[in-house]
């Protein structure tokens, strides 16, 4: 094998190294999971949730019950019902917003689908479709790390929920930071969440932040900003990105 | 000075282990776990070059575990097994790889922070990595599992072929042509 080929390998080696992965928190989700009861076992289980699913669903659309616990949920009442079981907060990134300033279209998505709808209900029925890696996350006890469930209103992720001083404030952010001026930028970051501190823009705004304060030498700033995308505080929102920007903000910061 | 002593039948073995998870013990399964996890989190690492995608399939394949061990008939190496098992869930787990790639990619060519306080070695070794890993990217899944447990997880073409179940003959005839497609995509990106 050619040397280059072999620096390539060793590079490729050292970047997508297998210590990186969380093998604890990898540990916690398969040990929580009901997964590990023999399948004699976990049959019967199954066939009852599934019963109590239905009956139960049949029974709250009887009363009207399960429309008024979503509904006030969804308004933001501290109700005690959907949220409870909610294992991370919804987490949003508005890409066209991000990814395609000026222009008029509004594509919100989420990294994985929105995470605020996995609910207990939902871990059951997954159960028996335990190949897609974004629900099987999800599945059994909720992480230790996950945040407090949240009584906030859910966002309405539409065009409606982004003010224009909102937008107009992180175009700003956006461009001071083209520019180089990294301290004015961070300056409009500072503003944006002081006023919106859970605006939709707000992990995207914490992100930004936290690069800038990294761009302006500000190590020990940027590693407290890093560390929360990084330990997954705000699910799996930018947590890649953060480790590998915390472990340069280090290194940096080491020198 | 008092002394410890090991009871030994306090120490479980790994087929007690094995025979653990076919009873449906969850500390057997996390016993197995916590032995092969770092074979396995390195493989799944570096077959789908993304964590997220990683660990999701680390944790697929001990949830696939007491439903298969029953195929497990102690010949081979349980890590040839679950590398095994690894290696059948991967493709779904890829192709969610290759779509956040896409996107982080796309984002990263507008984001103004696309040269953000990356010292410069790690920044080398991060373009030498990532030109590999948009070369892996065009590989058959075949071709990829088999690269990288030959070339990357350096195991023997027969551990590979005890692994896939696929004779050694198979392994070493992916392995050729994948060398040979990788080599080429690397020439033609200007990379090699």
């Amino acid at each position: 094998m050619s040397e280059s080929l072999e620096r390539m390998l060793a590079a490729y080696r050292a970047v997508h190294d297998g210590s990186v992965l969380n093998s604890s928190a990898i540990e916690r989700r398969i040990t929580a999971s009901p997964a590990v009861r023999p399948a004699s076992k976990r049959l019967p289980a199954l066939l009852v949730a599934a019963l109590a699913l239905m009956l139960g669903g049949a029974a709250l659309a009887a009363t009207g019950v399960a429309e008024s616990v979503v509904r006030d949920w969804l308004q933001g009442s501290p109700s005690e019902g959907p949220a409870r079981n909610v294992v991370s907060p919804p987490v949003v990134v508005p890409r066209a917003a991000v990814a395609l300033p000026g222009t008029e279209t509004s594509q919100f998505t989420t990294p994985s689908e929105d995470p605020s709808t996995h609910t207990l209900e939902h871990a059951a029925i997954e159960e028996v479709r335990p190949s897609e890696p974004e629900r099987s996350r999800n599945r059994g006890e909720p992480r230790d790390d996950a945040p407090k469930p949240s009584h906030a209103p859910l966002v309405e992720h539409s065009e409606a929920a982004l003010d224009p001083s909102q937008l107009a404030m992180y175009r700003r952010g956006l461009e001071l930071t083209g520019a180089g001026r990294h301290s004015a930028a961070l300056a409009v970051w500072d503003r944006y969440l002081e006023r919106y501190p859970s605006g939709p823009l707000h992990l995207e705004v914490r992100f930004n932040r936290a690069q800038g304060l990294a761009m302006v030498g500000r190590f020990a700033d940027a590693e407290r900003a890093l560390l929360p995308f990084a330990q997954g505080r705000y699910g799996r929102y930018r947590s890649g990105q953060a480790a590998a920007l915390l472990h340069d903000v280090r290194e940096r910061a080491r020198r | 000075m008092s002394s410890i002593a090991f009871e030994p039948e306090l120490v479980a073995s790994e087929p007690d282990h094995i025979q653990g998870v076919r009873n449906g013990e969850g500390k057997a399964l996390a016993a197995l776990y916590r032995e092969h996890q770092a074979c396995l989190c390195s493989f799944a690492a570096r077959l789908l070059a993304d964590p997220v995608a990683a660990e999701d399939l680390v944790h697929d394949v001990f949830m696939i575990l007491p439903r298969v061990i029953h195929r497990y008939d102690q010949r081979a190496s349980l890590k040839a097994f679950l590398l095994g098992i690894a290696s059948r869930r991967a493709l779904h787990h890829l192709r969610t790889a290759r779509r956040r790639r896409g996107l982080l990619e796309r984002f990263a060519q507008l984001s103004p922070y696309r040269n953000v306080a990356t010292p410069e070695d790690h920044a080398s070794q991060r373009r030498l990595a990532d030109s590999l890993t948009a070369a892996l990217d065009r590989l058959s899944f075949e071709h990829r599992v088999v690269f990288t447990l030959c070339d990357i997880e350096e195991l023997s073409s027969d551990e590979v072929s005890e692994a896939l179940g696929v004779p050694a003959g198979t392994v070493r005839s992916r392995l050729f042509t994948a060398r040979h497609k990788v080599r080429a995509l690397l020439a033609k990106a200007g990379a090699l």
